[in-house]
């Protein structure tokens, strides 16, 4: 029961945020922080270790079966770790949103734990209809959030994300539906199970309703204004661990009924296609958080890419992505984040010079955008291993090389640039900017995100995925 | 079943005292008794329905109309009891008799002009729907083919599916929130529950069925499109009966077009007879309709539906995700099974259509269902749970829950 | 042997030290013993380790291996660049006193050290693409350092050329520098895994033994050279190095003469006698050659244009890497048909940067004084220096003859090793045009190091309240300066003096350079002046890099947003379905009319369809 346990206990300690926040949204948010410890060390040993943690019977329909083997332990790690810090950087800043709205952040803490937790869940439960269970809750927690402390119009986003998350849980429900029709109860990827036979309605069905989660190229519209318009702790959570859910249902699920091995090759044109289109379309914008939003869609085109690759190296690839981008995405929105409290704009126009305001903000953001561009920190180990996957599947075909390259070369344009307009040339302010609990998690953050790229940590993170991945029956 | 009749019989000859005294008392005790039938018989469905009743008595001054609630919560038990104990289907025509008199007098209870207009909408077209169904049904037990044809309009009549679905509307929006909850708790189960005994009962002529699946198909289409746009949370509630309805009408009807399926369906590794999961999910789908809306409409202090609620409600909001379909609470089921059922009969297009029809009607169904929960929650005035959003929101919750335990354990 | 990761890290270790004081000094002094340390270290190694292997595990999966290769490359090339470093360091500590971002300089600094060191020593190419993402991030960071672009520090003056800005702040040439090498890296990124893919190893040993790789052709050889080939600035990628002069010169001087740009040749030179195996090699030297040699041509030509202290030197720092890069090439082609002369040839070229490197550490640190001293980074606005800064005077002299190649300097020695290799090249296979060019490049080569240092220290407008610079300012670079000739001296004997018609191009140049800057100075050419416009304004290269390119980007980028993301997807979804469905919602809803009649209506025709229906 242990990991039911701590899945479930974020979401029964946020009923206690909710009398905690209406004192102190400080309490409230050490509270929540706390509460996901016993998630993350139970991630942490299974994703170091390497040794798998598993509950219930497996035998018929158990619908309390959790499994985490070091692949999704590394989703549920950073769901952890992520919602850990951004819990804590949450408190200064929900302080200050709830201020403007002039209510308290009581409604933001009780649902934080059971979107965090459903999160989670969604990735360590083993039954597909649990998965499915989870992933509505963390949907109708953030939906709140959104509903209560977002920016904007943001009944109309409130709307827009139901209806679209909505849509993309539905249809992978229904491809979960035609699973079990055919006897297969869990997550294939965690009970090992070989490949299931083609099944292309199945297949399609989970496909397109992960891919509107992931926001991929033509489905991706919601996500530029729910990500920009949430409350920035939400986005910082929304963004990097949310939407990445996608890639792991499609390589934990869809993947064992793909109908022909020729469809990855489309599946891979289409996830470079997503990252390049996000990758432009961020260097266009001029909103900080809705660039960082297409900056989200061109990473879930790096993921979908992992996935669609379809060998050992592009599966651990996609889960080292999920960590990478998780970590560097929420640095980015909780800097976003930290210039809303004090500067009072999202514009990037209006910046420029921000690093004299306050440099250790602008080396975490740097950090951060390193995560993304795949540049010395944990970025880069999964940058490597996904090249390799691309290697892997392309042989000597050269041409397909040049749109990888670009690939990486958009997203270093646009890292860059943001870099430079942020927080390089002529200064604007002559004071400082503060120093609160939410710049030391964001700073914490950064860091984590280095430290792991250094071994030992990078050594058994990446070898004991792709072990586990390389031994998945997937391949057999 | 002689007990049931006693009841009726008894309320009857209460009806004089409940000119002198709240008879929301006789209501109270009227389902205390039909809680402890249900229970001794074994019908938890019963149990769950007659609940309702209890915590609407308990909420609310009813006057000489407690014994209209009696009634029409007595007319409901005696239907599921009927489909449950295979009693005759005459005893299930008659509650639904008695439950359209009881409901119109709980929808013009606060004797307003619009209570009254939509009250009697509701009568003429309920009593239409119930001759039409007694028709049907006796000309089909005559033996005459297309008798179950008239019965499946009446049913359409009864149910308000779309395009005989303009009564509803009003009904829900005009008639006084208790009128609204005892139509949804009780008269639609009650119907809901004669309509799974007929079906029992009877084999219908495959191309009845599939006029009615097309009709079903095309009614929660109308009324989730039409809910997009409905202002107040009465009609929004109306709207989302209809493709309530229209989805148990659809279980139904698939199995009458196609068929007892050769295969059993599978649900979650159990094996159910396509016949008995249609049912199942007529049952769900009462009962979770009935149970939310109830609960909805039984914290609404107003004289009619048609606005913006005055007061808070937290739980209620647990009620209208349910109506959405979110998992774990209950009106996620439903929709699961008859998703299981469609899949349960050969021919992939045809499935994937189907399946495809119901996702796209459940995520449209999403931004009205979001308004209703922001005209809940947000609504000016204090908190004003009571006892009968509590006792909805809790069921839901819980039934949502343990429903695939109970499952797994039963069948 | 594994001290060599104290060598390497030691730098960076104190870097991360030097963050969590707040001192400036304490950041200074930190970050220069540690590179002293590591220098120490390194000479430690140069004299006493045995070659060979060195290394543990990092990710199995990848064929990641923290693994160094001491050997007659690395061991040499680890103590050069850990001395330049350290005098640099000791260097900066005068130079960027009071300077308004310590923290960010001085953690860099180390940074940047160790990722070279990385690459100096790496077995392992992932392992060296560590240091290699590293040296490339360091030096956006270090080349934007003064972030807030203030005008002394820019490159270029503020006017346009075709409409694009024709100055460059420092933190456009960072991001200028960063784009290029990202250009580079992703497909050196992909060389990489591609060798990892196909031949199952990425350590320098096992490529050299595989098989798997000589049957891959030629293809991936040219991605991975794209990224020595940008990071060492070769034509047409020379275009950052010379907007890197926004940097504090310290940096420049680390950039050009120790790391970095030093960075990719060497991984040429080390990548050689593997690549050397695989089929077709023969186009990949080729290229490698003949980059190497137009850039060494069209940097001289605009150093020799050039009009500030710094970008002079720059050119030259390009036209040097273009002779290694070259010379490099060559020894590969030389290689393809003499396998044993092979690795005399590629120790010409290695020796090329050590010559090349010690000349340049000195030159820029020195004009780093004069830029300080003078307060102008303009060629013009300051003159007759020698008056006031004698040391300096001397030390640059010494190091700019070096680097012009005048005898017997280093310079003259190394840069005729190298350029040996590609006129015996030229002549194996053929290639007329080649030995005219380099003699034009020989000859031009003096006129623009006499033109710096004429216009500098001789002649032009008398400067005022000029000091000499701080000893510990002139102790590094005079000492370099020094080392020029002794180093000069000691490649002579150990090595050898080589003596070819190319001196006569030299001394030729080097008259013609004395007579027009040294001693009859204030030659003008009307005639000349186009000419000189199109290598003042750097072959127009900086239109399509600042111009052209950046407005196809965001032109395309713009296109795609207007007319997909807001247009279509936006649009569609957001306006266009919603309408739709806002419609059809009021029309289903004005059935409800109130009206009993109507509904009774509606009754009828349903009855009517269902019946049509059921006939159908």
């Amino acid at each position: 029961m242990i990991i039911l346990a701590s899945v479930l206990l974020p979401m029964a300690l946020s009923l206690l945020a909710y009398p905690l926040a209406k004192r102190s949204s400080y309490l409230a948010g050490y509270l929540s922080a706390g509460a996901l410890i016993p998630l993350l060390a139970l991630s942490a040993y299974v994703v170091f270790s390497g040794n798998p943690l598993s509950e219930g019977s497996f035998h018929t329909f158990d619908l309390l079966a959790f499994r985490i083997i070091p692949f999704n332990g590394v989703f549920i790690f950073t769901v952890a770790l992520v919602g850990a810090l951004v819990a804590l950087y949450s408190s200064p800043y929900m302080e200050h949103r709830a201020h403007e709205l002039g209510g308290d952040t009581a409604i933001f803490y009780l649902t934080y734990g059971f979107f965090v937790g459903g999160l989670a869940g969604a990735f360590a439960a083993a039954n597909l209809i649990m998965v499915y269970v989870f992933i509505e809750v963390a949907l109708i927690a953030s939906l709140f959030q959104i509903l209560y402390y977002g920016y904007g119009d943001r009944v109309r986003i409130t709307i827009m994300y139901l209806v679209w998350s909505h849509v993309g849980a539905l249809l992978v429900l229904a491809g979960f539906v035609l699973l079990y029709l055919k006897g297969v109860y869990y997550v294939p990827l965690l009970i090992d199970s070989g490949p299931l036979g083609a099944d292309s309605v199945a297949f399609l069905l989970i496909l397109l309703g992960s891919l509107v989660k992931m926001a991929a190229l033509g489905v991706h519209m919601w996500l530029p204004y729910v990500h920009a318009e949430a409350p920035t702790p939400l986005s910082a959570l929304l963004s990097p661990v949310l939407v990445g859910i996608g890639g792991y249902l499609i390589a934990a699920t869809a993947m064992y009924v793909l109908p022909e091995a020729g469809w990855t090759r489309w599946l891979v044109y289409y996830a470079i296609a997503t990252a390049i289109y996000g990758g432009l379309m961020a260097f266009l914008q001029k909103d900080l958080k809705r660039l960082f939003a297409y900056s989200t869609v061109s990473q879930m085109g790096y993921l979908l890419l992992g996935v669609a690759l379809f060998n050992p190296f592009g599966y651990t690839a996609a889960a080292l992505l999920y960590l990478s981008h998780g970590l560097g995405k929420a640095v980015l929105f909780m800097t976003a984040g930290y210039f809303i409290m004090h500067l009072h704009t999202r514009d990037v126009e209006k910046m420029g010079g921000l690093y004299g305001w306050r440099p250790e903000l602008a080396g975490a953001a740097v950090v951060g955008f390193l995560n993304l561009a795949g540049i010395l920190s944990v970025g880069m180990i999964s940058e490597i291993t996904l090249t390799v996957s691309f290697a892997k599947y392309f042989g000597t075909e050269y041409l397909a090389y040049i749109p990888y390259a670009v690939v990486l070369l958009v997203t270093g344009i646009y890292a860059f640039n943001t870099i430079r307009v942020v927080f390089f040339g002529p200064p604007r302010r002559e004071d400082k900017g503060p120093v609160d609990l939410a710049l030391v998690a964001l700073v914490v953050t950064a860091l984590i995100s280095l430290l792991l790229f250094l071994p030992p940590l990078s050594t058994s993170l990446v070898d004991n995925v792709y072990n586990t991945v390389v031994g998945a029956g997937l391949w057999r | 079943m002689i007990y049931l009749v006693y009841l009726i019989l008894a309320l009857s000859l209460a009806a004089p005292l409940a000119l002198r005294f709240d008879s929301r008392y006789i209501a109270a005790a009227t389902s205390l008794v039909l809680l402890l039938i249900s229970a001794a018989a074994g019908v938890p469905v019963g149990v769950v329905v007659s609940l309702v009743a209890l915590a609407l008595s308990l909420d609310w001054r009813l006057g000489p109309f407690g014994l209209a609630l009696s009634f029409a919560v007595t007319a409901a038990v005696t239907a599921i009891y009927v489909y449950y104990k295979s009693e005759p289907v005459v005893y299930g025509l008659v509650a639904l008799a008695l439950s359209t008199a009881a409901v119109y007098g709980l929808l013009a209870m606060d004797r307003e002009k619009e209570n009254v207009e939509g009250a009697v909408k509701y009568l003429l077209f309920s009593g239409v729907g119930k001759v039409l169904i007694v028709v049907g049904y006796v000309l089909a037990v005559l033996g005459w083919h297309p008798g179950l044809y008239v019965t499946v309009l009446g049913f359409m009549f009864e149910l308000g599916i779309a395009p005989f679905h303009a009564w509803v509307v009003d009904a829900y929006a005009l008639g006084s929130p208790r009128g609204a909850a005892a139509l949804v708790a009780f008269s639609k189960v009650t119907a809901l529950f004669v309509l799974l005994t007929i079906f029992k009962s009877l084999k219908a002529p495959s191309d009845v069925g599939l006029v009615a699946l097309i009709i079903a198909l095309a009614s929660m289409l109308v009324a989730n499109v039409a809910g997009l746009g409905a202002k107040t949370l009465g009609r929004i509630m109306a709207y989302s009966s209809i493709s309530h309805m229209s989805y148990a009408l659809a279980a139904v009807s698939l199995v009458w077009w196609r068929g007892v399926s050769s295969s059993p369906a599978d649900v979650f590794g159990v094996f159910i007879s396509t016949v008995d999961l249609a049912a199942l999910v007529v049952v769900l789908e009462a009962l979770a309709s009935g149970l939310a809306k109830a609960g909805v409409f039984g914290y609404m202090p107003t004289r009619l539906s048609d606005l913006l609620p005055p007061r808070k409600s937290v739980l209620n909001v647990l009620n209208i995700f349910s109506l959405l379909g979110l998992p774990p609470l209950l009106g996620f089921w439903p929709k699961l099974f008859l998703i299981l059922l469609i899949l349960a009969y050969p021919g992939a297009p045809l499935a994937a259509f189907l399946v495809a029809w119901i996702v796209l009607n459940s995520a449209l169904a999403t931004p009205y269902y979001l308004r209703a929960i922001r005209m809940v929650a947000e609504a000016p005035g204090r908190v004003a749970d009571n006892i009968t959003s509590s006792y909805t929101a809790f069921a839901t919750t819980i039934v949502g829950l343990t429903l695939p335990f109970v499952i797994y354990a039963f069948l | 042997m594994e001290v060599v990761l104290l060598a390497i890290f030691f730098p960076l270790i104190t870097s991360i030290l030097s963050l969590f004081s707040a001192s400036e000094k304490f950041k200074a002094w930190a970050v220069t013993a540690g590179t002293f340390i590591s220098a120490l270290i390194a000479t430690y190694l140069f004299l006493n380790a045995s070659p060979g292997l060195y290394g543990w595990d990092w990710i199995t999966a990848i064929g990641a291996r923290i693994e160094v290769r001491l050997d007659n490359f690395s061991l040499p090339m680890g103590m050069l660049v850990a001395w330049l470093v350290a005098a640099i360091s000791l260097y900066s500590v005068k130079y960027m006193e009071g300077d308004y971002r310590p923290g960010w300089y001085w953690f860099f600094f180390g940074f940047f050290a160790s990722s070279m060191l990385i690459i100096v020593y790496a077995e392992n190419l992932w392992f060296l693409l560590v240091g290699w993402e590293g040296v490339g991030l360091a030096s956006w960071a270090l080349i934007g350092h003064w972030y807030r672009d203030e005008f002394e520090y820019w490159v270029g003056r503020e006017e346009r050329v075709a409409g694009v800005p024709y100055w460059w702040t420092p933190s456009k040439a960072g991001l200028r520098a960063i784009l290029t090498v990202r250009f580079g890296d992703a497909f050196f990124l992909v060389a990489i895994a591609l060798f990892y893919a196909l031949a199952g190893t990425v350590s320098l040993t096992g490529l050299k033994a595989s098989e798997a790789l000589r049957a891959l052709g030629v293809v991936p050889l040219l991605f991975f050279a794209l990224g020595p080939l940008t990071k060492s600035a070769q034509f047409p990628f020379h275009e950052w190095l010379l907007t890197a002069m926004t940097g504090p010169t310290s940096v420049s001087a680390l950039i050009h003469a120790a790391t970095m740009v030093k960075a990719g040749v060497y991984v040429l030179i080390v990548t050689t006698p593997i690549f050397l195996l695989v089929r077709g090699a023969e186009l990949y030297f080729l290229v490698v050659m003949s980059l190497g040699v137009v850039t060494a041509l069209a940097a001289t030509l605009i150093a020799l244009t050039a009009m500030e202290f710094k970008l002079v030197l720059a050119g030259s720092t390009a036209a040097n890497l273009g002779i290694i890069a070259a010379a490099t090439g060559a020894a590969g082609l030389l290689g393809l048909h003499d396998e044993h002369l092979l690795s005399t040839l590629l120790f010409f070229a290695f020796l090329h940067i050590v010559g090349h490197a010690v000349s340049k550490a000195s030159l820029f640190m020195g004009f780093g004084a004069v830029i300080h001293e003078a307060g102008t980074r303009f060629i013009g606005e300051v003159g007759r220096l020698w008056r006031h800064m004698k040391i300096t005077g001397v030390a640059m002299a010494l190091s700019m003859l070096s680097l012009v190649g005048i005898p017997p300097f280093v310079g003259y020695i190394t840069k005729d090793l190298a350029l040996e290799n590609v006129f015996e090249a030229g002549h194996a296979y053929h290639i007329e045009l080649l030995a005219p060019v380099l003699y034009l490049l020989l000859f031009i080569t003096p006129i623009y190091g006499l033109r710096l240092l004429g216009l500098t220290f001789v002649h032009g407008k008398e400067a005022e309240e000029v000091h000499e610079a701080p000893a510990l300012m002139w102790i590094p670079y005079t000492a370099l300066a020094i080392a020029t000739i002794v180093l000069g001296a000691y490649f002579a004997v150990a090595v050898k003096f080589p003596l070819t018609e190319a001196l006569v191009s030299v001394l030729a140049g080097f008259l013609t350079g004395f007579i027009l800057y040294i001693w009859l100075p204030g030659f003008r050419s009307e005639v000349l002046s186009p000419l000189w416009n199109f290598l003042y304004r750097r072959f127009y290269l900086p239109v399509l890099y600042d111009g052209v390119l950046p407005l196809l980007y965001t032109g395309f980028a713009k296109f795609i947003y207007v007319v997909f993301d807001k247009g279509l997807f936006d649009g569609l979804y957001h306006n266009v379905l919603p309408g739709a469905f806002d419609a059809l919602s009021r029309l289903a809803r004005r059935l409800i009319t109130g009206d009993i009649n109507i509904y009774v209506l509606y009754g009828m025709v349903g009855i009517l369809i269902t019946l049509l229906l059921l006939l159908l």
